[in-house]
């Protein structure tokens, strides 16, 4: 039987290596793929060059409050440096943090919603909903189109290539004349044609899962402890959406029909699954989910006192603030100092304490179509696989709302350090700056679960597609 | 070696062989002769089991097609009306791929040999066969059913459309193979080609076998009037 | 002439007859309608929610209490994009530009909350619009319809036969490509007549100008394209020895065009010139604001030398003796200087991704899908220029607003007061409710003059090659 296989793929590869186009394809395509790791991680390095200049820039900031301490004060410059640094009535708005995005090694290969939300907020402790809402520079055409990244060549262009090369499978051979010949072998046809369409489904998915190696070792170390649940994915959703697609193929070729009928139906199947699934869901979410963004625009509003000057409104707010959040509560005879900055900062947290259902509602909506969608992904392994991809390099909208809840603690922790100071009239010391707050993105449940279970959907529609198409190559013509 | 008992088939109300009994033994070269339409490439398909038959059996080496298809495959070589071949391999890569399908041992200067016995020019045993007239193509046929070394031949109008010449070559090489003791079941409407290379002629009509004769008891003339007159009828 | 009728009612019964020009043409009717419905449902519910939004605002500003001015222009209030009509059949980037910004004194901010933020990252599939079943499922019919067209004919041996009736090759493809423009044009001219009577007697739509004018010109540029793709597929059949190898050529022709082509053309564009991120691009506006740009003087050098302006102005040797509020119009003279810096990054800002998008724009030439895409979104008013124009057009309403405010609190307020003075309800009326246009049609053709010129290569070069094919062909073999 080996021996049979290894002849039969043996002439199948001398047909490769003679179709130009094919090999042109082939060649086109893991260029592309190549440029598409490159492109992701270029991408994905000036991302984490902004990074670095925006924690450049903080480092610099609090360097500079430091140093403030160890000068002796001479001049006007240097006893403004030391305010900055020791007032908390000009520290808790001034002194500017940067909550940064963790990006993951294998952002770069699917890059997901990673352009089209901020990596980063830069964080003061004014109102948490002032400083979070904003979208950073971006072309809109550029994030219409989408990333030219690994994950598009795998989900779009390898189905492709995959349905070229087998689609006239069995057809041609019917077509050309030459199934009398292999009909009269004692292998069977059935076995012949699965033997051929065994070879494109090592070469081609192991041709996937090559450029896919590149991409891992290229974006990251695969060792890394971080990164192995990714790696297992990717190796392992590559597989999965190769093999789903060649048992797509498979069951379209047992249908022994013209090698014409064949392209049609497989290109109308990608299609279907790549193009119109996704815009019909994308339309439908819209339709079944409505969400108003305009009133959250509202509450990203800056806010002050009608009057600073007028200690009864301040005292007002100070206590409102206190009644709502009585972690800072001082009796109203000892907030006297610095009365206007701890009135103000006691709005614009109030401010927030009353919005927050706002934003709660508006990211629970958001969570309801990543839901919803997640839940229709079964319809297109091509969703399906990019969602998973997705959320291995954190790319998706959960870890965007993951980001944003740690920023939320974040905030809390900003508003905490200098509020303490603030409202019990304490000076923010050198030794402090060594305990100020420092982002962390809280740890979320990593769903392996489910992530198994979006592979499973993908093996099983593989199984049922290759077994039916496998039992209609072997039923017998008339 | 080949024999229909009783072998029949129908598509629907239509009969295309009826009740058909033959038997061809070895070193034989039996000629079904008939129109278009007569049964004759049904004939053939029934002993290749590439259709069932309604009733009736097709024996092969005394096996019955439909109870051991492999078996009775492996001893069979065929030949039909326009032999197709891979298009973009040469004629001995073609023949080592089918060759190696019925795991033939042979190796490649072997099957060389083979297909220069067979007929084949030497310089286009490694062309393409895109550039391959009909006549190589049935050589590269023959060469087949020579290397897997099978007992039975069965050729479905494999003369039509050659040249005189490319004609002539391809009954000697069938005479040779017959000498050697493979039996041969041809279906033709040439008249001369089967009076000149066969040893039995049987004429077909309508599914049905009408007349079954040795090729010497018959002139030339006596056939061509057989024939016509079964035709008219 | 008659002869061509003839021809072209053959055409046309055979294209009919065939189940899948059938099946496909439902399945695009049925497509066309849904993403119509969806799209005028979404219109409808973003723009109640838009014009909600905004007269609530508007609502807020005028109700505000008696302040100062400038606390008021940093009060600021809040701007929301309104969809325009024809957004409801080509979403373009609509989805993926912010929808609302905040205006304030001081600050630009930058747009909040793109729509597509609000979805799994499944949006970046595409999303199911009235455009993208003309841009990329109509092509398919097409092809369909045309692959055939010459092979058939060959194969059947009829085109010998066609040909031995005294016809000649080029008659016989303008029978062929006349029929199958018959069929898709029955198809597009009674959609886009609809609109076009409903455009005129029903909808007030003041958001977008020149509306009627528009959908004619879409109508011109969906005729185009289809004029592209069947001249392309008539001219391959033409070329093509069997109808398995045209449809194959077509359809890869149709994934290099709409698939392959953009992502990689985009994906270049960014590489080659990327953007700045919003925190470096304050930073540098920032700077230039605190040292001047090249050649100016620093802020603080700006403000005595205003100082001194004034001062001689009216004649004065102090502040405090100026019959107005210094303050109003400092804060004034550096939201001018900030305008200056802001204008002057932003134009490198826009530049950038002009220069992006100018990589597009020349791969018309290698797909005209992009060419059609470009100007399908520029004529819906949902491309990139309009959101520059938006952009451009909340700066202006930003800046009145706060020039008004700072006047004010000059003119009516003395030097040293703040909190003292406050406006009321008065100078709020003052500032006109915000009110948006779009630009006018002529100015959106003349920005996409390359893709103008890129369609009529397309066309006039695909006639060219049939026509001379047509005259080659009469010697040699059919």
């Amino acid at each position: 039987m080996f021996s049979v296989f290894k002849i039969i793929i043996k002439n199948e590869w001398l047909h490769f290596i003679r179709n130009k186009f094919q090999i042109g394809l082939l060649v086109g395509v893991l260029i592309l793929g190549v440029a598409a790791v490159f492109n992701g991680i270029l991408l994905v390095n000036s991302q984490k060059e902004t990074i670095a200049e925006i924690s450049k820039i903080e480092s610099k900031e609090f360097q500079g409050y430091e140093d403030a301490f160890k000068n002796e004060i001479t001049n006007q410059e240097q006893k403004r440096h030391y305010t900055n640094a020791t007032n908390p009535a000009f520290a808790w708005h001034r002194h500017t943090y940067n909550a940064i995005f963790p990006i993951h090694d294998y952002a770069s290969l699917s890059i997901g919603q990673l352009d089209l939300n901020p990596f980063y907020f830069r964080l003061t402790g004014m109102s948490l909903y002032y400083q979070i809402f904003e979208n950073d520079i971006a072309n809109p055409l550029k994030l219409f189109v989408g990333n030219f990244d690994l994950s598009f060549i795998i989900i779009y262009l390898f189905p492709l290539l995959i349905i070229t090369f087998t689609y006239s499978l069995y057809a041609q051979e019917k077509e050309q004349g030459i199934l009398p010949m292999l009909k009269l072998q004692t292998l069977g046809v059935d076995r012949i044609v699965i033997s051929q369409w065994a070879f494109y489904f090592i070469l081609i998915t192991g041709l996937a899962l090559g450029v896919t190696l590149l991409g891992l070792l290229c974006s990251g170390n695969i060792l890394k402890a971080d990164n192995q649940y990714p790696v297992f994915i990717w190796l392992v959703g590559v597989f999965m959406y190769c093999s789903f697609w060649f048992g797509v193929m498979l069951l379209i070729i047992g249908l022994k029909m013209s090698s014409a009928f064949n392209a049609i139906m497989s290109l109308g199947i990608w299609l279907v699954l790549l193009i119109v699934i996704p815009a019909v869901l994308n339309i439908w979410v819209t339709i079944q989910y409505p969400i108003d963004n305009t009133p959250l625009a509202a509450i990203s509003r800056r806010n002050s006192m009608d009057n600073e000057n007028d200690p009864n409104e301040a005292h007002q707010i100070i206590q409102d603030f206190f009644r709502q959040d009585p972690r800072y509560y001082r009796p109203k005879d000892s907030v006297s100092n610095n009365l206007a900055a701890k009135a103000y900062a006691g709005l614009t947290s109030l401010q927030d304490i009353h919005n927050t259902l706002h934003v709660t509602t508006y990211r629970h909506q958001v969570r309801q179509r990543d839901l919803w969608t997640k839940k229709m992904n079964w319809i297109s392994p091509a969703i399906n696989i990019q969602e998973l991809f997705n959320q291995v390099g954190h790319t998706d909208v959960s870890s965007y709302q993951h980001f944003q809840q740690s920023i939320k603690i974040f905030h809390d922790q900003i508003t905490a350090f200098y509020f303490k100071k603030l409202f019990w009239d304490k000076k923010i010391q050198q030794s402090d700056y060594k305990n100020r707050p420092v982002f962390r993105l809280v740890e979320g449940k990593t769903l392996r679960f489910y992530a198994l279970m979006d592979l499973g959907k993908i093996v099983g529609a593989f199984f049922l597609f290759a077994t039916i198409g496998w039992l209609l190559l072997k039923r017998k013509n008339t | 070696m080949l024999q229909a008992i009783d072998l029949t088939k129908k598509y629907g109300d239509f009969t295309a062989v009826k009740s058909l009994n033959l038997s061809i033994n070895p070193g034989q070269i039996f000629c079904l002769l008939g129109a278009n339409g007569a049964g004759k490439s049904t004939t053939i398909n029934l002993f290749l089991n590439f259709i069932g038959a309604t009733k009736g059996k097709a024996l092969v080496g005394n096996m019955d097609v439909k109870s051991n298809p492999q078996k009775t495959k492996g001893l069979i070589s065929y030949i039909p009306e326009n032999l197709m071949l891979y298009k973009s391999l040469t004629g001995l890569e073609n023949l080592s791929f089918f060759c190696g399908l019925s795991r033939s041992p042979l190796n490649k200067d072997e099957l060389e040999h083979i297909l220069l016995k067979s007929g084949l020019q030497p310089d286009f045993i490694n062309k393409r066969v895109h550039s391959y007239s009909k006549g190589m193509r049935q050589k590269v046929g023959i060469a087949l059913a020579r290397a897997r070394n099978s007992k039975i031949l069965l050729l479905d109008e494999p003369t039509s459309g050659l040249d005189p010449k490319a004609s002539n070559e391809f009954s000697e090489l069938l005479l040779e193979m017959k000498e050697k003791g493979v039996t041969i079941l041809m279906a033709t409407h040439d008249l001369f080609r089967a009076k000149d290379t066969g040893t039995h002629i049987g004429i077909m009509k309508e599914g049905q076998l009408l007349e079954k004769f040795d090729t010497g008891s018959v002139s030339f003339m006596d056939l061509e009037s057989l024939y016509l007159k079964h035709m008219k009828n | 002439m008659k002869v061509l009728t003839l021809l072209i009612k053959k055409e046309i019964k055979i294209a009919l007859r065939q189940r899948l020009i059938r099946i496909m043409a439902i399945i695009i009717v049925l497509l066309l309608s849904t993403a119509l419905w969806a799209g005028y449902i979404t219109y409808n519910q973003q723009q109640e929610n838009v014009e909600l939004a905004q007269e609530q605002r508007r609502i807020e500003w005028l109700h505000q209490i008696d302040k100062n001015p400038h606390t008021a222009a940093h009060y600021g209030t809040f701007v929301f994009k309104p969809k325009t009509l024809l957004s409801l059949f080509d979403f373009g980037l609509d989805t993926f530009t912010g929808t609302s910004k905040y205006l304030e004194a001081h600050y630009q901010h930058e747009f909040m909350f793109r729509p597509a933020q609000e979805y799994s990252s499944t949006i970046r599939f595409g999303q199911l619009s009235a455009a993208l079943v003309f841009q990329l499922l109509i092509p398919l019919l097409v092809i369909f319809l045309s692959f055939n067209s010459f092979t058939s004919e060959r194969e059947n041996g009829t085109l010998r036969l066609l040909m031995s009736q005294h016809i000649s090759y080029g008659t016989i493809a303008t029978g062929k490509i006349a029929a199958i423009l018959l069929i898709l044009f029955s198809l597009l001219v009674p959609l886009f007549t609809v609109a076009l009577i409903f455009s005129n007697n029903y909808i007030n739509a003041n958001v977008i100008q020149d509306l009627s004018f528009r959908i004619l010109l879409l109508l011109v540029l969906y005729a185009l394209y289809i004029v592209i793709f069947v001249s392309l597929s008539v001219w391959v059949s033409m070329l093509s020895k069997t109808g398995r190898n045209s449809l194959l050529i077509l359809l890869s022709i149709w994934v290099f065009f709409a698939v392959i082509v953009p992502k990689t053309a985009t994906g270049l564009g960014t590489q080659l010139t990327p953007l700045p991120s919003l925190k470096i691009f304050r930073n540098t506006i920032a700077d230039d604001i605190k040292n001047g740009l090249e050649g100016d003087l620093s802020a603080s050098e700006r403000r005595k030398e205003l100082e001194k302006t004034y001062l001689k102005k009216y004649q004065k040797d102090s502040l405090h003796q100026l019959p107005i509020n210094f303050l109003g119009i400092s804060l004034q003279a550096g939201e001018d200087y900030a305008a200056k810096v802001y204008d002057h990054h932003w134009q490198k800002l826009e530049q950038t991704i002009e220069k992006q998008n100018a990589i597009s724009s020349w791969a018309s030439f290698i797909s005209p899908y992009i060419a059609i895409r470009n100007l399908s979104m520029a004529l819906t008013s949902t491309d990139v220029n309009a959101y520059f124009h938006f952009h451009k057009h909340t700066e202006v309403y930003r800046r009145n607003l706060v020039k008004k405010m700072n006047m004010d609190l000059a003119k009516n307020s003395k030097n040293g007061e703040f909190f003292e003075y406050k406006a009321n309800e008065n100078l709020w009326k003052t500032i006109a409710p915000f009110a948006y246009t779009t630009t006018s049609v002529n100015r959106v053709i003349a920005s996409y003059f390359i893709e103008i010129v890129a369609i009529f290569t397309w066309i006039i070069l695909l006639l060219f090659a049939i026509y001379s094919y047509s005259k080659k062909i009469k010697a040699s073999y059919v």
